[in-house]
């Protein structure tokens, strides 16, 4: 039950808000967030106890087919655990003040359930359907609460990762049903399953590959993210990037690593080519683009590319480096996008050119997001730096060249951002500027960004912790031998 | 050994002081900021002039302080080096810097913003300060980078000038590409020997030189040619004079130009190791310094002037660090640092003293009636830079001509034009300034600078006059730690014919310069309306900011291809066309016509192929 309740509280949080009237449900939304977020940090001290990488785990009986309820928690799960929850009480306090109703706050208690669950299981079936689940919450958070074109970007958002997810089953159903066309056994573990060879072990690989890339999303299926990211509401986009496309990553680390080792080696320049073409197209996309929210959804494409730069490196620095930057990416570009809403919640603008002199009116906002934007391009000291670096650094044991090609990434980070930072909060403001509507930030939204700007500081200076949580993961993802 | 209390102090002091200035001073009275900040900057002082004292006297610390990032047994840490060259650099950096910290508190007084220049400005001092002590490659890079974004933010303190965001951007952009350098060089570099650590990087690198050394010295060059601004990358400097005066001065004389030497003096083991890279930086430096030289000459905005030279000295640092003398490379730093901190100084009185924040050569002129302290300060850092017997630059300008005339005939030559040419464009600024009747309206109102901003300058002109006595003390400073070898940190013996050189490259620079701004007094003004193609050639760096200007215009055409056309245009185009093209065919084959015959139809149909698929 212990891990169950990590899925359940939330989901009964969420029914809670739904039966809840007006303000009930906003502050049952914000207890069900808070308790969730305690009792997951509460958790570290039950993972510490347990042995091997899996620090705790529950298994259910065996159900039709091998599917059984297996759930299990290992130092991955338990800081993107963290993550998930940390963000979900960010969103709901973000969005305080804007007047949802009761679907909103449930919305996001049920999304909540659902990430947990992904990232809990254990059993490829259960996974799935969490995997599923979590796209009916953000389909109606994009859909009914986001901006302008929010009918359209749910659409694609929707048939966009569904088509993907495809992709993903009939890999699953192919690799479940090849072991038990050899083995005789009906299994949906991800311990217990092994991988095809030849051919059909590659099909398998590649439509795992494609169910997972869509999310994260890897070029060429990036396409549904700017425009999810630029329509829903701020804090679903905090959601969305913060976590939802670790969901991608994480399926490779959880599912096609350990799974494929040698075919991923074998598939090593191809795959990090790719990670390549993710920061350099990201980058320069992101360079063209003249909406905040676009500009930093592009700018996830490039950053997401480090994190598969390094966990397909083979290495512990890049695996650790590469885990590490799923959470740096969600605190930073978290941050950004809650701060572009605070932005739009005030002036109905999100332009670059609608904007100007913050720098006056706004100081703390201008000092919040420069903070975040330095975050973001990777200056040393602060956490994006330590897992693109380790991501690089691992990238350039196993292939160097790829390393130096991706490094290019922190020249192009900054050419994006700092023109759109300068725009926004430095430029002298044009005549009816949204800016005469933007005030500074008020108490609650300057304690929000303390937190996450320190953790971000934190996480630069002292990684050390988390690394260290990382660590039992890591090490059964690098095998010794592995290396040619 | 542990840290000493003082190293600990060099760190702590600054922290504590920014935090407290903060979050303490800064809600309740901006006005009082500066307060903690210069506290700080008196501990450190004390504190850098505590440890040389501890290495000059033979100890030599390399204490590890904690992990940073590790993964299995791949381990980056934090430590502390303090070794000859590491603290003869930071005594100086420490001393000047805090003598310009009083002269901005100074300066920058009736600022609205004073607090956030004050604390970016310490930022900027504490970023440096950390990058001399690192004990390892990737802690280095952590200071150099935030050296890289505190200069940002005061070069774009004037947020409201557009010249100056301009300027702080390409600054910040330049950087980051030597950084990409830089990174690169430490992947490999990390990738190969599995620690970055200077000590023991430089003995492994002894037996087993890594494959890609060539490559690795290589991206260190460009890394250091970036923060030091030689060419090609040096453009960015010149245009940084957008910031506040004492912001330049801090830059110029000890915290961020200065970097990329000291980089390459740190990495000296691992340079002299690539063949052929030495010349390489020693060509570059020296082709810089005249470059450079050259458009100084030329320069009508003061602490332009200034800016050129800067890259001009840098470059012969260079020239001396790729003829094997580091020593004499570190030397000229520390010189440099005085004499150029006064000139910035100098040149920010008498902006202030005209009530503008830079002066043109045409708005100053006869100044020395009304601003005579400053004008002896000048004079005095003036001599320095020519190198005249006996200031300060003239011990490390006869040092490099030494370099020069050892290593060849043409290093001997770069060197001279490079001193002639100094002597030239000092001259010219000190009588355009001082003495010239300018050509517009006199400034009448012009008044000294409050003692406050007087007292640093006059202090840092001493230095400027007599630091070069040192020299030998520093000689044995930078030999202590033994990090690049003894022979490349020796310092020349005084001689005779280099002396007669360096003094006759001097006063033929300063006579030129009599008699073209005494002389012909109106030459200054006319010869470009006279040689209107030479003057647009200088205006553009003899083309080369066009050529920067098309790079940039390339890049964003990329950008506008990938972004516009290619991503937005063509295959979300292609993707979100999907739907619509899919519309016939769902028509063709639609399941849900609404007439109840099709449905039934549908009905019986599927049943007939679930019976079929069950018998079979």
């Amino acid at each position: 039950m212990i891990l169950t309740a990590l899925w359940l509280l939330p989901a009964i949080g969420g029914f809670a808000c739904l039966a809840g009237r007006g303000r009930a449900s906003r502050w049952l939304a914000l207890a069900f967030s808070v308790v969730v977020f305690g009792y997951s940090v509460w958790l570290a001290g039950p993972y510490e106890t347990g042995q091997g990488p899996w620090g705790l785990s529950e298994a259910g009986s065996a159900w039709i087919f091998g599917i059984s309820y297996n759930l299990a928690l290992d130092g991955l799960a338990l800081s993107l655990v963290w993550l998930t929850a940390f963000l979900t009480v960010v969103c709901v306090i973000a969005s305080w003040r804007s007047e949802f109703s009761r679907g909103y706050w449930s919305s996001f208690l049920f999304l909540e359930a659902a990430l947990m669950g992904v990232f809990l299981s254990r059993d490829l079936f259960v996974f799935y359907v969490f995997w599923e689940a979590v796209l009916i919450p953000m389909f109606f958070i994009i859909g009914i609460w986001g901006s302008d074109g929010r009918r359209h970007a749910a659409m694609k958002f929707f048939l966009f990762t569904f088509f993907g997810s495809l992709f993903l089953l009939v890999g699953l159903l192919a690799l479940v049903s090849w072991n038990h066309a050899t083995r005789g056994v009906w299994t949906w573990d991800m311990g217990a399953l092994a991988a095809p060879g030849g051919l059909a072990g590659l099909l398998v690989f590649a439509g795992i590959f494609v169910g997972f890339g869509v999310k994260i999303p890897l070029f060429p299926l990036h396409t549904w993210l700017p425009d999810a990211h630029t329509e829903a509401p701020a804090a679903g986009s905090v959601m969305l990037a913060g976590v939802m496309l670790k969901m991608g990553v994480f399926g490779f680390v959880r599912v096609l690593l350990p799974m494929f080792p040698e075919l991923t080696w074998k598939l090593l320049p191809w795959i990090a080519g790719l990670a390549c073409v993710n920061i350099i197209y990201g980058s320069l996309c992101a360079m063209w683009q003249s909406d905040l929210k676009r500009l930093i959804a592009y700018s996830s494409v490039a950053h997401l590319g480090f994190c598969v730069l390094g966990i397909f490196s083979g290495t512990p620095a890049g695996v650790a480096g590469g885990c590490l930057q799923l959470l740096n990416h969600g605190l930073t570009t978290g941050a950004l996008f809650m701060m572009v809403g605070f932005l739009y919640e005030r002036s109905h603008r999100r332009g670059l050119a609608d904007f100007g002199d913050l720098v006056g009116r706004a100081p703390w906002l201008t000092f919040f997001f420069g903070w975040a934007v330095m975050a973001s391009v990777g200056l040393p000291g602060l956490n994006g730096f330590v897992g693109e670096f380790m991501s690089l650094a691992g990238m350039a044991e196993a292939l160097p060249v790829m390393a130096c090609i991706g490094a290019v990434g922190i020249v192009l980070s900054v050419a994006y951002s700092l023109p759109a930072y300068q725009a926004v909060f430095w430029a002298a403001s044009a005549e009816g500027s949204a800016s005469a509507k933007v005030s500074d930030l008020d108490l609650r939204e300057k304690a929000l960004l303390w937190v996450l700007c320190l953790a971000m500081l934190y996480i630069g200076l002292a990684p050390g912790a988390l690394l260290g949580l990382l660590e039992p993961t890591v090490a059964t993802l690098v095998p010794p031998g592995c290396m040619p | 050994m542990g840290l000493p209390l003082s190293a600990i102090l060099l760190f702590a002091a600054p922290v504590a002081a920014l935090l407290a200035a903060f979050f303490l001073v800064r809600p309740f009275k901006p006005g009082w900021t500066h307060w903690p900040i210069l506290a700080s900057c008196a501990v450190v002082t004390a504190a850098s002039v505590d440890l040389a004292a501890k290495v000059y006297a033979g100890s030599v610390f390399d204490v590890p302080v904690c992990a940073w990032m590790a993964a299995g047994n791949w381990m980056v840490s934090f430590g502390v080096r303090l070794d000859g060259i590491g603290v003869a650099v930071l005594t100086m950096v420490c001393v000047v810097g805090s003598l310009i910290h009083v002269y901005a508190a100074g300066y920058m007084r009736s600022d609205p913003c004073f607090s956030r220049f004050f604390l970016s400005f310490h930022l900027f001092f504490l970023m440096m300060i950390g990058m001399l002590v690192s004990n390892n490659y990737v802690q280095f890079y952590l200071f150099w980078e935030g050296v890289g974004l505190s200069s940002y933010l005061l070069i774009g303190f004037w947020t409201h000038k557009p010249a100056a965001r301009s300027a702080a951007l390409q600054a910040f952009i330049t950087n980051r590409v030597g950084d990409l350098g830089f990174l690169i060089a430490i992947l490999m570099l990390l990738g190969f020997y599995g620690d970055t650590r200077f000590g023991l990087l430089f003995d492994a690198m002894g037996s087993q030189p890594a494959p890609l050394l060539p490559l690795i010295g290589l991206m260190l060059f460009v890394a250091a040619a970036t923060k030091s601004a030689q060419f090609p990358l040096y453009f960015w400097l010149p245009d940084a004079m957008e910031g506040p005066t004492p912001v330049s001065a801090l830059m110029h004389a000890a915290t961020m130009v200065t970097a990329g030497i000291f980089l390459l003096a740190r990495s000296w083991p691992l340079i002299a190791a690539v063949p052929q890279l030495p010349t390489l930086i020693a060509a570059v430096g020296g082709g810089t310094a005249i470059f450079a030289g050259l458009l100084a000459c030329c320069q009508t905005d003061l602490k332009r002037i200034l800016a050129y030279s800067t890259v001009s000295h840098l470059g012969l640092m260079a020239l001396a660090l790729g003829l094997g003398r580091v020593g004499v490379a570190v030397l000229h730093l520390l010189m440099h640092g005085f004499f150029k901190a006064v000139l910035f100084l100098c040149a920010g009185n008498i902006a202030h003293g005209i009530g503008k924040s830079t002066a043109h050569v045409a708005e100053v002129g006869g100044l020395r009636r009304s601003m005579p302290m400053t004008m002896a300060c000048f004079v005095a850092a003036a001599l320095s830079l020519a190198g005249i017997w006996p200031t300060a630059g003239f011990f490390s300008k006869d040092a490099v001509i030494e370099a020069g005339l050892e290593a060849g005939p043409v290093w001997a030559a770069m060197a001279l034009t490079a001193a002639a040419l100094g002597a030239f464009y000092i001259v010219r600024m000190l009588l355009l300034a001082f003495y010239g009747p300018g050509s517009g309206q006199k400034p009448g109102h012009a008044h000294e600078a409050p003692p406050q901003m007087g007292a640093p300058v006059l202090f840092l002109a001493l230095g400027a006059l007599s630091a070069g006595w040192l020299a030998p003390g520093i000689g044995r400073l930078l030999a202590c730690g033994r990090m690049p070898s003894e022979e490349a940190l020796a310092l020349p013996h005084f001689s005779w014919t280099v002396f007669a050189l360096g003094t006759a490259a001097a006063a033929l620079g300063a006579v030129a310069a009599y008699v073209l701004t005494v002389g012909r007094p109106d030459f200054e003004w006319t010869w470009r309306r006279e040689y209107p193609r030479a003057a647009s050639l200088i205006e553009t760096d003899l083309g080369w900011r066009k050529v920067v200007a098309a790079a940039a215009f390339v890049v964003r055409r990329l950008s506008d291809l990938v972004g516009d056309l290619l991503d937005h245009r063509c295959w979300d185009g292609l993707i979100e066309s999907l739907p619509r093209a899919t519309l016939p065919l769902g028509g063709a084959v639609s399941l849900t016509s609404g007439r109840l015959s099709d449905h039934l139809w549908w009905i019986v149909s599927g049943a007939a192929l679930m019976l079929l698929a069950a018998l079979i």
